[in-house]
């Protein structure tokens, strides 16, 4: 691409997000090869900011320090990382056998003293005892039986058992299901008479319920 | 004779103390704001008709919370705002005045609509005259800061169990909408929606928004099908009335649920009582769809259904529950 009005045009929208996806590709690869097409992005970044913020960032900092940090890092000198090394040593070393990878061939100090083997497998069998003896408790005393943890089951309710005044406690979750959404939808664009509606409510509706149509 | 006449004489003092009692509370002021309940919410909803404004917008319910980054600009003659979702899936939302176009990039659709109700204002005061101030104690308790601003805040606290509650922080000198809070009985927060970054009057463009907004180049547009009409010509009415809600509109409506949008119409009649609304949404019964009577809620939304004879119900508004079965309650078909 050449240095074109239209071009720059071309970047002024993919700035703000607005550039159509057939020239993205394009217009990328401009951006990453053309010095003047890097320059104008700045640009088009900083003046995008000042207007948001009223504060203007530095890129032409941010520039020669990436320039700093590339000379830096072509100064360093890499071993490339044997891969296929790597994937022979993990499929030949056995499940058990550790001592194939490296930092865990020491034997523990006391390996000698305690079979640190068993006492895992007695701490996984107590665990199992546990959790079973918990739920079988559960199943048997739902209403007394303590809670560990807290589960968020959805509950609903029956209407015709509704009490007048409904203690946020006892608040059922809403289930979000097509037919309800389209009447939320519904309400939210026709029922939101409220003096509230054009400071705050469309606000509002627009960032939270958009994404439940 | 006399009997009469003392009784007349005892119900025209009845209804004026009745009548002095409204006319008082509508003219409450507000010492911190300087002016009464209804001039309060003229000001702050003038704030947005005269700001440009751009920042980000958070709104949290029951441990979620979805934030957008907002730009507002008017010219006098219209107001436009573009709220790009920073959260969820990708959208933006235009408004001109009240037409409002939501893009969804990943489907390539623009849902247009006109949102009546956001040219409501301020007919809907003189709609309910006096009955904000009726319905809510409203009184000023104290200031704080919200996005870096100076900010009035100000608490609706219902009268009965039929409405929620709110608190609002509006800016000291413009008297824009900072912060706003849903209140249950218990004075618990149950939705919250906040400028969370703001800067004013800055120079947004209303030519270049409206620009945007425009541009539904390569996008499939969709609008709702729509009917006004009213309760008693599609045979319904309220038997007895919700204390504080009015009647505000109704429509017959195409609602598109699942993969194929159904093709019977459905009802919606919206009730108001200036700040809280609900939609009553009635429909034939299916029995294969409507199985069980349920109350859900999602923050301040509760929705209710429930079976009428051969229609189905669900009523859906920012009330507490039992204002909801209040309504179902009321409902009535006409012989």
């Amino acid at each position: 691409m050449n240095l074109l009005p239209e071009n720059f045009e071309r970047l002024s929208a993919l700035t703000d997000g607005q550039l159509p996806e057939d020239e993205e590709v394009q217009t990328l690869d401009w951006l990453a090869h053309d010095e003047d097409a890097q320059s104008s992005w700045n640009t088009y970044h900083l003046l995008g900011e000042v207007m948001r913020s009223g504060v203007a960032t530095c890129p032409d900092r941010d520039a020669a320090f990436m320039q700093r940090m590339n000379a830096a890092l072509a100064k360093e000198s890499i071993q490339p990382l044997q891969i296929d090394a790597i994937k022979n040593e993990a499929i030949q070393a056995r499940p058990q056998d550790f001592s194939a990878i490296k930092g865990i061939k020491t034997p523990a100090a006391n390996d000698a003293f305690i079979h640190w083997r068993w006492v895992g497998g007695l701490a996984a069998l107590l665990a199992v005892v546990v959790v079973s003896w918990q739920g079988l408790s559960a199943g048997l005393d739902q209403g007394a039986a303590p809670q560990l943890a807290q589960v968020i089951v959805p509950t609903r309710q029956s209407v015709a058992a509704l009490p007048l005044v409904v203690a946020r406690d006892e608040t059922p979750v809403m289930i979000r299901d097509p037919q309800l959404d389209a009447f939320l939808s519904a309400h939210k664009q026709f029922g939101g008479t409220s003096a509230f509606q054009k400071p705050s409510g469309f606000l509002s509706n627009a960032v939270f319920e958009g994404d439940a149509r | 004779m006399k009997s009469v006449w003392a009784l007349c004489w005892v119900a025209w003092l009845l209804l004026s103390m009745g009548l002095g009692t409204v006319h008082a509370q509508s003219g409450t002021v507000i010492p911190s704001v300087g002016v009464g309940v209804n001039e309060w919410l003229v000001r702050i909803h003038e704030a947005s008709n005269k700001q440009s404004y751009a920042g980000v917008f958070v709104v949290s319910m029951e441990g979620r919370i979805s934030s957008a980054r907002i730009w507002h600009a008017c010219d006098g003659a219209q107001q436009v705002e573009r709220v790009e979702a920073l959260s969820g899936a990708p959208r933006s939302t235009f408004r001109r005045n009240e037409q409002v176009l939501t893009f969804f990039p990943e489907r390539r659709v623009v849902l247009s609509e006109t949102r009546e109700s956001l040219g409501l204002f301020p007919n809907l005061l003189q709609s309910h005259p006096g009955s904000i101030a009726q319905w809510y104690d409203v009184k000023p308790i104290g200031a704080e800061r919200v996005a870096g601003f100076a900010a009035d805040v100000v608490q609706l606290r219902p009268q009965d169990n039929f409405r929620f509650g709110y608190r609002v922080w509006t800016e000291r000198k413009t008297g824009l909408v900072l912060k706003l809070q849903t209140l249950d009985g218990q004075g618990r927060v149950l939705e919250q929606s906040a400028f969370s970054e703001l800067q004013l009057d800055l120079p947004v463009s209303v030519a270049k928004i409206s620009q945007l907004m425009d541009n539904t180049q390569g996008y499939r547009v969709e609008t709702p099908e729509l009917i006004k009409t009213t309760p008693e010509a599609q045979g319904w009415v309220m038997r007895s009335e919700v204390p504080g809600f009015k009647s505000m509109n109704c429509y017959k409506r195409l609602i598109a649920t699942g993969p194929e949008p159904r093709h019977d119409s459905t009802v919606q009649w919206v009730f108001s009582d200036g700040l809280a609304s609900v939609s009553l949404f009635i429909e034939n019964f299916d029995p294969r769809r409507h199985l069980q009577a349920e109350l859900q809620a999602l923050g301040s939304t509760y929705a209710m259904t429930r079976r009428l004879n051969q229609w189905w119900v669900t009523a859906v508004g920012e009330v507490p529950p039992q204002t909801l079965a209040a309504f179902v309650q009321g409902l009535a078909r006409l012989k």
